[in-house]
């Protein structure tokens, strides 16, 4: 696997990790998938097809406290986050089973501070993939 | 005179390629399949690319209903009706119940000209002659095999129809790994492949026009995703949607007029109704869930698609005109990928039952659910014209590959397989 357009993708011994982070995949407060968000994972979801490794989805938000009655916390946001993206690549026909859905809530920022630009880098999904050596 | 024919039929034999043959492997017959000897075709002309009766057996075989007789068994090779002799076609080792001999010729605009005939060995009588001519050796067997299937079964032959499908394969660009996705079209029995378009961006669910020349897809090519019609003679490609979002899984209606389809320009994937003629657009669902991979009723009234809005995929039908939804499937927690028999009665899915993706189909006057398929990773099941089989894509050493099964499950057919994966097959309608 190499880059896919504008996304990243990272290798190390525990496998790759896709990173969805350079796209706005989610309003804040959110866990509907952006337009773009949907775009992306359409034209992910034939590559990841064609395999049947593991995926890893873990979901990340920023660091605004929320709290509401669909999300009590930043926990809740950020499994619904992965599970969102889960959902959307089993309706592609990927295997469901191949899935794990995590949630990180702020506590893995990928921007430390405040700023509008880290938050919106922070409201992101890791797609971990377990590729075969 | 008798001997000499049979010598010259001989040389025909060994001389013409044999490949229809070895195309396609059967992994699964009808143990009571119909007996049928198709003796190779008399021709006196300079050697043939193709050799026809090898094709109409091969067709009459991949159907599973029909088990031909290997030439090497055949104890006489008659040509006409006068070198019929019926005792050598009754016995038990090297009969057959069905006996077909034709005789090839040019004609005077230098076309092929085929004159055959069935015979019904048991009743020792000629059931009917034909004759066809074409330019095209493999599209005329196909015609003789669709004329030989539908006097013998009843039902209409589609051996004269197509597939589109869609390949990916890693490609070595200098030391990178680049995917190389390739759309194609090919005759069913997998000859005449032809690509009609190459992309390093996904080509996704492919599928005909009602008047089996247009064909719809979707791809990525111009880093978005869009929605495309090209015209399969010329390759002609017309962009008819490129909304942000996603754009998917495009369907023709019946009468060819509109376009059902997957967009997520209002927030999340809904499916629209299209009219090709002014691009006006109709929402048709609107549910929180992911509703997607529409495709019509044969009377074009409703659309079958995949929901998850009963917590996980199955399948439901809408009416258009009263916006009513039913939900069809009930076995197990995931049914997807909807098709239709062109009398709407069978409904073939992918089915997930303990972790395995099988092709199911459903009888929707009975209520009865079967599993076809013992493979795994099984999806995009698309039905023959005719709806004897469904054709798939399946997986065969961690390799996409497509296969067919028929609608009873009782034959199972695996395609040639070829470099790379291939994926979602879809066969053409009559042409």
């Amino acid at each position: 696997m190499q880059s896919q357009g504008s996304y990243e993708i990272d290798a190390d011994e525990d496998g790759v990790t896709i990173n969805l982070a350079d796209i706005l995949l989610f309003e804040s407060g959110n866990a509907q998938l952006s337009g773009e968000g949907l775009e992306r994972l359409q034209r992910l979801a034939p590559v990841l097809k064609a395999g049947r490794y593991p995926i890893t989805v873990e979901g990340h938000t920023d660091s605004t406290p929320i709290h509401n009655d669909k999300y009590p916390s930043n926990w809740e946001l950020s499994a619904a986050r992965a599970s969102q993206v889960v959902r959307y690549l089993v309706s592609q026909g990927l295997a469901p089973d191949r899935f794990m859905a995590v949630g990180y809530a702020d506590t893995r920022p990928a921007e430390l501070g405040n700023s509008p630009q880290a938050r919106s880098a922070n409201r992101r999904v890791h797609l971990r993939l377990k590729l075969p050596q | 005179m008798k001997y000499l024919t049979t010598i010259l039929c001989w040389l025909v034999l060994f001389s013409a390629p044999a490949r229809a043959e070895l195309i396609i492997e059967i992994t699964e017959g009808i143990t009571d399949a119909t007996s049928i000897a198709i003796v190779p075709f008399a021709w006196s002309g300079p050697r043939l690319s193709e050799d026809v009766a090898a094709i109409v057996a091969a067709d009459l075989h991949r159907s599973g209903q029909f088990a031909p007789l290997e030439r090497s068994k055949m104890l006489s090779l008659p040509t006409q009706e006068s070198q019929v002799f019926f005792r050598d076609w009754q016995s038990k080792t090297n009969g057959a119940e069905y006996l077909v001999i034709g005789r090839m010729s040019g004609t005077n605009d230098g076309k092929y000209r085929v004159d055959y005939q069935l015979f019904d060995v048991y009743q020792q009588r000629s059931i009917k002659k034909w004759f066809a001519t074409g330019n095209d050796l493999r599209a005329l067997s196909h015609h003789i095999s669709d004329v030989l299937y539908q006097q013998l079964t009843g039902i209409r032959g589609a051996f004269s129809t197509k597939m589109v499908y869609v390949t990916m394969e890693y490609l070595n660009n200098s030391g990178k790994r680049v995917q190389r996705y390739r759309l194609y079209v090919a005759d069913v029995d997998g000859h005449n492949e032809r690509i009609l378009m190459e992309s390093s961006e996904p080509i996704l669910s492919p599928s005909w026009a009602p008047n089996g020349r247009h064909i719809t897809y979707v791809s990525f090519k111009s880093t978005r995703p869009a929605i495309y019609i090209m015209d399969t003679k010329n390759g002609r490609e017309k962009k008819i949607t490129g909304f942000s979002g996603l754009n998917g899984a495009p369907r023709f209606s019946p009468d060819g007029r509109s376009m059902a389809m997957v967009l997520s320009k209002d927030g999340n994937p809904e499916i629209y109704t299209m009219d090709l003629s002014n691009g006006k657009l109709k929402r048709i669902t609107n549910h929180y869930a992911i509703d997607t991979e529409p495709t019509w009723s044969p009377d074009g009234q409703s659309l079958i698609f995949t929901s998850e809005r009963g917590g996980s995929p199955q399948i439901y039908r809408q009416h258009l005109d009263s916006g009513k939804v039913e939900r069809l499937t009930f076995d197990g927690n995931y049914n997807a990928r909807p098709a239709l028999t062109p009398d709407g009665r069978f409904l073939a899915m992918v089915h997930r039952s303990n972790g395995i993706f099988h092709i199911a189909v459903k009888d929707l006057v009975r209520g009865t659910f079967n599993i076809l398929t013992e493979t795994n990773l099984d999806e995009s099941p698309s039905i023959a014209p005719n709806a004897s089989m469904i054709i798939y894509a399946t997986m065969d050493k961690n390799r996409g590959v497509l296969a067919a099964v028929s609608l009873d499950g009782r034959v199972k057919v695996k395609l040639p397989s070829r470099v790379g994966d291939v994926r979602e097959p879809a066969w053409s309608p009559f042409m």
